[in-house]
């Protein structure tokens, strides 16, 4: 027993001596990783490569990242964004946050296909530099127009969309509301929920799914079997068409039919464009739920089951 | 089947045979089954692909017309959009000149810049399509312009689903897992069976060589099941044969030398017992009977260093001693030797040298065999005849011909007279002398330097022997 004492007190004294010496080696503010953005050897993708900078005041590195976009021929790393002929003459931050980039005049001269590159390379990377909430790109004093005459404008990262020409699938964020039940039964209580999800499924079909895994807050309950699988779902002219292999009726909750039909409505009409939603199962469209429910219906948005909040348990 | 003792299994034919037929079951199952699924996968793709450009081209018709890069309220491209965009399960991306995306059909990414490789390589004019097999969607990229605007306006991007084409294939890959089970499977049944039946025979002519080794069977083998078989059993057979002649040779050799041996033998013991079982015999008689016992002592010892050179002859090449000898002195050396045997019945020797021959010989083996020769000439002639010996060489062999005119060789013996032991009048044969051993150690010594030797004879005129050797001795 004793012994046991003993070798736990040093065992502890050594983990107390070895947390104290990781964070004292912290530094006081130690600059963060950031992305560089170059463009591939083909030319027709961004790279994506990583970078320690040296400072970390807003205008110190902006100015540090300048000096690397300027930096061309044999100083620069690896293929750098700007062609040779272009160069940012200088640059300043607005009020708002907004970087202004002031670039030479051949940049009027670059192909299409890669100033559209050149663009979203360089604002994806001064976005990362601290209190920027935006870029901005002139050339000279004039700002950057687009082909049809339009202004450019202020450009942030989610103003550009990549799609990879490769077997890398690209994901995305979205914000979904569901439906779910309260532990009565009775009714729908909405949830939200930031899903990351892969870019080549619609988010019908992800708001779906996500019905189907189930509640994630406390007091939320779920509405359809997790083995549900959704077959397809369509939309067209505003109206949904969802069809749905025999789990979900054959494994349906016990639960009074009208939830899971309105959950899936509501759900579907909440996260698209759809008005109306139409269920099938297994592709039979006149099959019922329970006893009572035919599905054969243009289903809308059903107001009255939220609106019967019972008191939190 | 039964397995030999020492004999592994994997060596056996019929191992081979079996492995060699399940191969052949599986892989052409497997290249063709791939090769046609492959096929498909690719015709469906092209199919498909020529499918939707074919529609988008029409619809990109429609989005110039309507301006619907610049202007996307148009109920008419909307809801064209969309059914297509639910037929073909996939998203529709309509992107301007600014590679804006102006429309697109998941509601997700409109308004925003796209950066997408095929879409900047069908700005610039280049064919954009791709399949992506894990994925399961085939996405293209088409230029939106129509016959009236030629120019690119903007960039059609689609994405379509090749989930049924993928599930087609799946099927189809199953089915040919499944094909090729069945074919695995009955090619090792097939393989097994086949293999056994095809390798019995063989089996059965290892039988009957054992069958005839043991002594069950003396007659001939034959496994006719196939021309191999026929042939090895044929060949099998001639050797039988040829052994059973050799066999037969060798008992009668025996039973001769016996008899030979025994002769001189009975001989002595006739004369000896006589001599012994009487008494008080004047001195000449046992002078007599004793100079005839040693006559027959030395006859004994002649056959028996006949037949002991004889053995040396046909024991391997190894006892053959080759130098380099002139024949020539060989030959006037034998002539001396024998011209006192043939003066005692004033029978004439000669030796005529065409050319000096040098050769590479044996010299006992050769001297002996050409002695025999002319004794032989010398015993089987007339009183006062002759015996001629000539020397002759062309490049490649030299030629030694012992003729004489003497008694001849009767026709129906002159295949014979190279036997042992043969004589060809036995009657007078102890009054000729010799063992009857002479020509066959002749042939023998002969046959050692490759050389060759014919007989030619007339009865009552006279016997030629030609033989040829070769001057150089190869091995």
């Amino acid at each position: 027993m004793k012994k046991t004492i003993k070798r736990t007190a040093v065992f502890l004294s050594a983990a107390l001596l070895l947390c104290i010496h990781v964070m004292a080696s912290q530094p006081e503010e130690e600059g963060k990783e950031i992305t560089l953005y170059r463009i591939n050897s083909a030319e027709n993708a961004l790279e994506a490569v990583a970078y320690m900078p040296a400072e970390t005041t807003t205008s110190e590195m902006a100015e540090e990242l300048v000096q690397l976009f300027d930096k061309k021929g044999e100083d620069a790393n690896g293929n750098p964004i700007l062609p040779d002929e272009v160069r940012i003459a200088s640059w300043s931050v607005t009020e708002e946050g907004v970087l202004e980039l002031h670039f030479t005049a051949d940049y009027k001269e670059m192909a299409g296909t890669r100033e559209i590159l050149v663009r979203a390379g360089t604002v994806k990377t001064f976005m990362q530099v601290p209190d920027v909430t935006g870029v901005s790109f002139l050339i000279g004093e004039d700002p950057l127009m687009t082909q049809r005459g339009g202004e450019v404008g202020v450009m942030t990262g989610d103003s550009f969309v990549e799609l990879f020409s490769s077997d890398r699938e690209s994901y995305r964020y979205d914000t979904f509301t569901l439906y779910f039940t309260d532990k009565s039964g009775e009714n729908l209580v909405p949830e939200t929920r930031r899903v990351y999800y892969r870019s080549s499924i619609p988010k019908m079909r992800v708001a779906l799914e996500q019905l189907a895994k189930g509640p994630i807050d406390k007091g939320h309950y779920p509405t359809i079997p997790d083995s549900t699988k959704l077959n397809t779902v369509i939309l067209s002219d505003k109206v949904c068409y969802a069809d749905f292999d025999r789990a979900f009726t054959d494994q349906a909750l016990a639960l009074e039919p009208q939830i899971p039909l309105y959950s899936v409505v509501n759900t579907l009409i909440a996260n698209t464009e759809a008005e109306k939603v139409e269920i099938s199962i297994a592709g039979n469209a006149e099959a019922k739920l329970g006893d009572d429910i035919e599905l054969y219906n243009y289903y809308q948005w059903n107001e009255d089951l939220l609106n019967e909040p019972r008191e939190e348990e | 089947m039964r397995k030999q003792k020492g004999f592994p299994f994997f060596k056996s034919l019929r191992f081979r045979i079996q492995v060699i037929l399940i191969i052949l079951g599986i892989v052409p199952t497997v290249i063709v089954g791939m090769a046609i699924i492959n096929n498909y996968e690719d015709k469906a793709i092209a199919n498909r692909s020529a499918a939707v450009k074919r529609q988008c081209g029409i619809l990109c018709n429609l989005l110039i017309q309507e301006n619907y890069l610049n202007d996307s309220s148009s109920q008419v491209v909307n809801s064209k959009l969309e059914l297509l965009s639910n037929i073909y399960n996939g998203r529709i991306l309509l992107i301007d000149r600014d590679f804006k995306i102006v429309k697109d059909t998941y509601g997700a990414d409109t308004g925003k810049i796209l950066l997408s490789p095929m879409v900047s390589a069908c700005f610039r004019g280049e064919e954009a399509s791709r399949y992506d097999k894990s994925g399961e969607y085939l996405e293209m990229a088409l230029p939106v312009k129509s016959p009236d605007v030629k120019t690119l306006q903007g960039v059609m991007l689609i994405t379509v689903s090749a989930e049924e084409i993928r599930s087609t294939i799946r099927e189809l890959e199953q089915k040919a897992l499944l094909f090729l089970a069945g074919v695995i499977v009955i090619s090792i049944i097939l393989g097994y069976v086949l293999a056994r039946v095809l390798v019995e025979p063989l089996y059965r002519i290892t039988k009957s060589i054992e069958d005839v080794t043991d002594g069950y069977q003396d007659e001939e083998i034959s496994v006719q099941d196939y021309t191999e078989t026929a042939q090895i059993t044929d060949a099998f057979n001639k050797m039988l044969s040829r052994m059973r002649v050799l066999d037969e040779s060798r008992q009668e050799f025996v039973s001769n030398v016996s008899h030979e041996l025994k002769t001189p033998m009975t001989s002595m013991k006739v004369l000896a017992d006589s001599l012994v079982g009487q008494q008080g015999l004047p001195e000449e008689l046992y002078q007599d009977f004793l100079q005839d016992i040693t006559m027959e002592i030395d006859r004994e010892n002649k056959i028996i260093t006949d037949l002991l050179s004889l053995v040396k002859m046909n024991k391997k090449a190894s006892d053959i001693n080759i130098t380099r000898v002139s024949v020539n002195k060989l030959l006037e050396d034998i002539m001396k030797r024998l011209r006192p045997i043939a003066a005692l019945r004033k029978i004439d020797l000669f030796l005529d040298s065409f050319r000096p021959v040098e050769a590479d010989v044996d010299e006992v083996k050769f001297t002996l065999a050409i002695s025999n020769l002319v004794e032989n000439g010398i015993k089987y002639n007339v009183d006062e005849g002759w015996v001629r010996v000539t020397l002759d060489s062309d490049h490649k062999d030299f030629f030694v011909t012992v003729a004489d005119s003497g008694l001849g060789i009767p026709e129906d013996s002159i295949d014979r007279i190279f036997e042992r032991f043969y004589r060809v009048d036995k009657s007078h044969s102890r009054e000729i002398g010799g063992t009857g051993l002479g020509l066959a150690i002749t042939r023998d010594a002969i046959a050692m330097h490759h050389g060759t030797i014919k007989v030619s004879s007339k009865e009552g005129e006279g016997t030629t022997f030609a033989v040829r050797i070769p001057l150089s001795y190869i091995r």
